[in-house]
Order: structure tokens, then C-alpha cells, then sequence
């Protein structure tokens, strides 16, 4: 415990020190400060964004996009895994599309999913989905190709239906992969969907980093920033815990 | 050449065999594609084992002994021959048989006690019954109190133990074991093969063990089959006659060892 405390402790560090170098070079203006805001500018617009309530309807704006982002392309990503790392045939047909589709940056997708889906709801939800798809969608085809043979032959030999092969030896052997892949996935969807509403967007945190942008209130870029990185640090430290559990007999003694 | 061709094989069409014969391999071949090559791995393999027999198979590394015993798994078929377990042809695995790997091959996100109770999935068992038999088996095998350890916890002779345990879960007729005790310390062996006949005495079954290990072949069985590589056949069977519990030390048990090992070491030029 004490260890862990003093392993946060110097992980905060770099944090604090540089945050402290750039409070000073701000109020001794030594840059532009209406460009490099102080933090304790920073952290005053936080504060006072979220007692006005806006940051929180932001966050919740952002975090429902990526929750039903995430399910859609998320699931279509796990079941294509499945199926392709069980079926030779169905990854026969699939699987070279999938690989070359996956070297394509989702942002690169943006301007053709815009001019497709336009400015709704539906392309930041699309622009997700395809961000989640990938991630888990790879893992879980890897997961199940790559369960070790010797374990299925376990299942053949205690007469294991096909069924039982998949349900008791292929599913658990392949779990800490999936659930490494849904974290990807989660991850990916975090960070497309604040770029989709910087792209298009009238809520959201992606959307008030445009709108501070805009207004010159660059204190509000800054807190963007940080909402993101802070969010999607709890996102990944969640799933992170679930991923473990899930994978913890792979971690032999 | 020498292989024997037991007298009381009922040789007919319908591919029965004669009760007493718990297992036979009647001119079994296998080969594998190696780069589009074929490699015969056995050649014109044939071997009865009377039912209750213990028999040991030894030969050097990669003359097709685990081949021998996946086949006789139905884990694997032949491209010529056929094998018959209590009467009736091998088409694939069955509960009739159960086959220890020489890694354990635990599912290592089971217990131990889950992974013998997996052993009576197939059978439609419910599930509290099979752990109450899995637990039966744990203690049979001398693991009372790692019933909820995992693979990862177990030292590598208490993983064997387990693997052994599950084997045996479903009382099959015939039990197969490949190079069970080979991964494991001189010691932990030694305990394993004591262990091993303690079972066997227990609850008498047919076993096919391979082994490379001259000494655990006297030790177990009541005959050795010498197997030749390149293609895999069978050199020469020994039958042992040294009576049981076996003494390592005794004059009979260390002519009998190096008897087999100038067989072995024969083999070799
Ligand atoms: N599935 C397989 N595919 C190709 N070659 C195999 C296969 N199984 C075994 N072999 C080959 O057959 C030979 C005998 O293997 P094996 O039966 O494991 O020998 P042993 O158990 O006596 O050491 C080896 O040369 C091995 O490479
Ligand atoms: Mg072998």
C-alpha cells in the first residue's frame, strides 16, 4: 500500500512540476498569456463550468455517444471475431477486407463520413462504431485462432461436443484477448469522439473545445484537454480492472 | 518381426474381437505430410493387450510412440489398419479410454477440481455431482486440500497428480499415459511410480504407458515393447515376470534393466 502510494507519489511529479514551471512562465510573462493560460486558470473556468453544470452535460453528451457507439461497432467487432476465428470460411471471405480496412485511420475516415451521415447525431455514432469495431474485432479473431490446440484436444479427448469445445475451452481460452480488445475498442471511442465533435458537434466536450476555440477563451481549450485525458483515464483504469479478472489465470505463478 | 500375433485373435469380418483382448492394433500404418512428402511415422504396427495388462512402451525420441497412443486415444486415425478397443473399432476418442498427456494440460483457468470434474461433462453429470466425484479423485491421487488451487499454484508433480486424477474420473477401461512422469524430478518420479502401481492395484486396468525411462518400464510393466524408428515398428516385446510389489533393488529387477537396456542401446547403431 505504502509502496503503491509512493509509486503515485512519483508519477505525480512530472505533473506538478511542470504545471508549477508553467504557472510561473505565465504569471511572469515570459509567453503570451492569453494563449498559454495559467493553470489556476485553468482550473478556475473547470470549477466554474461545472457549477454552471455545462461540463457535466458535456461529459454526459460525449459519454452516452461513445457508450452507443461503442455497443454498435463494439458487438458487430466481436461477433465478426467469433465467427471468422471459428469458421476458415467465413475468415476466408472477411478477413482480407477487415485487414487492409483496419490500416485506415478512423480521422481519416471523417470528411467522407460527414459528407455521408452529415452533421447529426448519426456520424459521430458511425465515426465511433468504426473506431470500436477494429480493436475488438482483431483481438477476438487472434483470441480464437490462436487457443492453443493442445487444450482442444483436452475437449476432444474427454469427448467434448462441438459446443462444449467452444463454450468451455475456446470462449475462456480466448478471453483475456477479447477483453483486451474491448478495451482498445473503448479507448479508440473515447478519443473519435471528441474528434468528431470537433468536427461537427453543438454538445459534447469536443464540441466546447471548438466553442473556446472560437470565442479565443483558450482556458476552456485547456480544460477540454484535460477533461479528455482525465476521462479517458477512468474509462481505460475501469475496463482495465474487468480485463484483469478476466485474464487472471493467464498470469502463471 | 517379432511381433506377436496373439492365437486368440478371431480374425473376421466382423470386426469383433474375442473378450479377454482389451486392446488391439491390427496393422496399423500412419503417415504425415511433411512438406507434401509423406512420412511414415508407424509401419505395419500390430499389438493385442489382454485386458488388466500393464504394458510398457519405450523407444527413442520421435520413432512414433505418442502416435501409437493417440491412435489408440482416437485422437488421431490411421492410413492403414485399424484399432479395436474392448471389441469394437476406434472412430474417435471415448470415455472408454482416459490418456494423460506428458505436459498435464490442466485448463489453467480451472481448479484442480474443476478440471477433473470436466471429465464427466460429456456424460450429462450435473454439476455439484461432478465436483463431489472430481473431489473423490483429487483425494485418490493424494491432493485433499488443492481442490481450489489453480494449475499455476500446483507444483508440477501435484499438476500430474491432478491430470492423472482426471484420467481416472470417469473409470475408464483403459488408461493411457504418455510420458506421465517424464517433465517431473527423479524424486517427485520416484513417489509418482509408487503412487502409479498403488493405483493400479487399486482398481485394476488395462494401461499403456510410454516411457523413456528403462528403469519405470521394469518397474510397471508386465511387458515392454521396444519400438525401432524411421519407421516406427515394433523391435521386440519383453515380457516381465518379476513378482509384484516390485523391488528395484532385487537381482531379478536389475538383470531384467540392463537386459532392456542393451536392447535400447542395440537399438540405437
Ligand atoms: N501431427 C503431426 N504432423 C506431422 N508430423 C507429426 C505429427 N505428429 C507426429 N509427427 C512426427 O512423427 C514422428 C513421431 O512423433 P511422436 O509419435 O511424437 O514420437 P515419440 O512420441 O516417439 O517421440 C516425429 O518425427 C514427429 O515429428
Ligand atoms: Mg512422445
Amino acid at each position: 500500500m505504502a509502496r503503491a502510494l509512493s509509486i503515485v507519489g512519483i508519477g505525480a511529479l512530472l505533473p506538478v512540476v511542470g504545471l508549477s514551471f508553467w504557472e510561473i512562465a505565465a504569471r511572469a510573462q515570459w509567453t503570451q498569456s492569453q494563449i498559454l493560460v495559467p493553470p489556476s486558470a485553468v482550473f478556475a473556468t473547470i470549477v466554474e463550468f461545472w457549477q454552471s453544470g455545462e461540463l457535466l452535460s458535456d461529459i454526459v453528451a460525449s459519454t452516452c455517444r461513445v457508450l452507443i457507439g461503442f455497443l454498435l461497432g463494439g458487438s458487430l467487432g466481436f461477433v465478426f471475431g467469433i465467427t471468422a476465428g471459428l469458421d476458415r470460411r467465413v475468415e476466408a471471405i472477411f478477413a482480407p477486407t477487415f485487414h487492409v480496412l483496419r490500416q485506415i485511420p478512423v480521422i481519416a475516415w471523417l470528411p467522407l463520413l460527414v459528407l455521408l451521415a452529415g452533421f447529426g447525431e448519426g456520424f459521430k455514432i458511425l465515426t465511433i462504431s468504426i473506431a470500436a469495431f477494429f480493436p475488438i474485432g482483431l483481438n477476438t479473431l487472434d483470441g480464437v485462432k490462436n487457443v492453443s490446440s493442445k487444450y482442444i484436444e483436452v475437449g476432444r479427448a474427454l469427448c467434448f461436443s462441438r459446443r462444449q469445445i467452444i463454450a468451455r475451452i475456446i470462449w475462456p481460452a480466448a478471453l483475456p484477448a477479447i477483453m483486451n480488445g474491448a478495451r482498445l475498442s473503448l479507448s479508440r471511442s473515447w478519443m473519435l469522439v471528441v474528434a468528431a465533435e470537433l468536427v461537427a458537434s453543438t454538445t459534447g466536450i469536443g464540441h466546447r473545445m471548438d466553442w473556446g476555440r472560437q470565442l479565443f477563451q483558450i482556458d476552456v481549450v485547456f480544460m477540454g484537454v484535460l477533461v479528455t485525458g482525465c476521462m479517458g483515464l477512468l474509462i481505460d483504469v475501469a475496463v482495465r480492472g474487468l480485463a484483469r479478472r478476466a485474464s487472471r489465470w493467464t498470469e502463471q505463478a | 518381426m517379432n511381433v506377436r500375433i496373439d492365437d486368440r485373435l478371431l480374425k473376421n469380418d466382423s470386426e469383433v474381437r474375442r473378450v479377454g483382448v482389451a486392446i488391439s492394433v491390427d496393422h496399423v500404418s500412419r503417415a504425415f505430410d511433411i512438406n507434401g512428402r509423406p512420412l511414415a511415422v508407424l509401419h505395419d504396427i500390430s499389438l493385442d493387450i489382454t485386458a488388466g495388462e500393464f504394458v510398457v512402451i519405450v523407444g527413442a525420441s520421435g520413432c512414433g510412440k505418442s502416435t501409437l497412443l493417440r491412435l489408440i486415444a482416437g485422437l488421431d486415425m490411421p492410413n492403414a489398419g485399424a484399432v479395436f478397443v474392448g471389441g469394437s473399432k476406434v472412430v474417435g476418442p471415448g470415455l472408454d479410454r482416459g490418456i494423460v498427456f506428458q505436459d498435464h494440460r490442466l485448463l489453467p483457468w480451472l481448479t484442480a477440481e474443476e478440471n477433473v470434474a470436466a471429465a464427466l461433462i460429456a456424460r450429462g453429470v450435473p454439476k455439484a455431482e461432478r465436483l463431489d466425484v472430481a473431489r473423490r479423485y483429487l483425494a485418490l491421487v493424494g491432493l485433499t486440500g488443492f481442490e481450489t488451487a489453480y494449475p499455476s499454484q500446483l507444483s508440477g508433480g501435484m499438476a500430474q497428480r491432478a491430470a492423472i486424477g482426471r484420467a481416472l474420473a470417469n473409470d475408464p477401461d483403459v488408461l493411457l499415459l504418455d510420458e506421465p512422469l517424464g517433465a517431473l524430478d527423479a524424486l517427485t518420479r520416484l513417489k509418482l511410480q509408487n503412487e502409479i502401481v498403488r493405483l493400479s492395484a487399486k482398481n485394476p486396468k488395462t494401461i499403456v504407458l510410454v516411457t523413456h525411462d528403462i528403469e519405470e518400464a521394469v518397474f510397471f510393466a508386465d511387458r515392454i515393447v521396444v519400438m525401432d524408428a524411421k519407421p516406427g515398428r515394433i523391435r521386440r516385446i519383453i515380457p516381465v515376470d518379476l513378482p509384484r510389489p516390485r523391488d528395484r533393488s532385487s537381482p531379478g529387477f536389475v538383470a531384467l534393466r540392463s537386459a532392456v537396456l542393451d536392447e535400447f542401446i542395440d537399438e540405437t547403431h
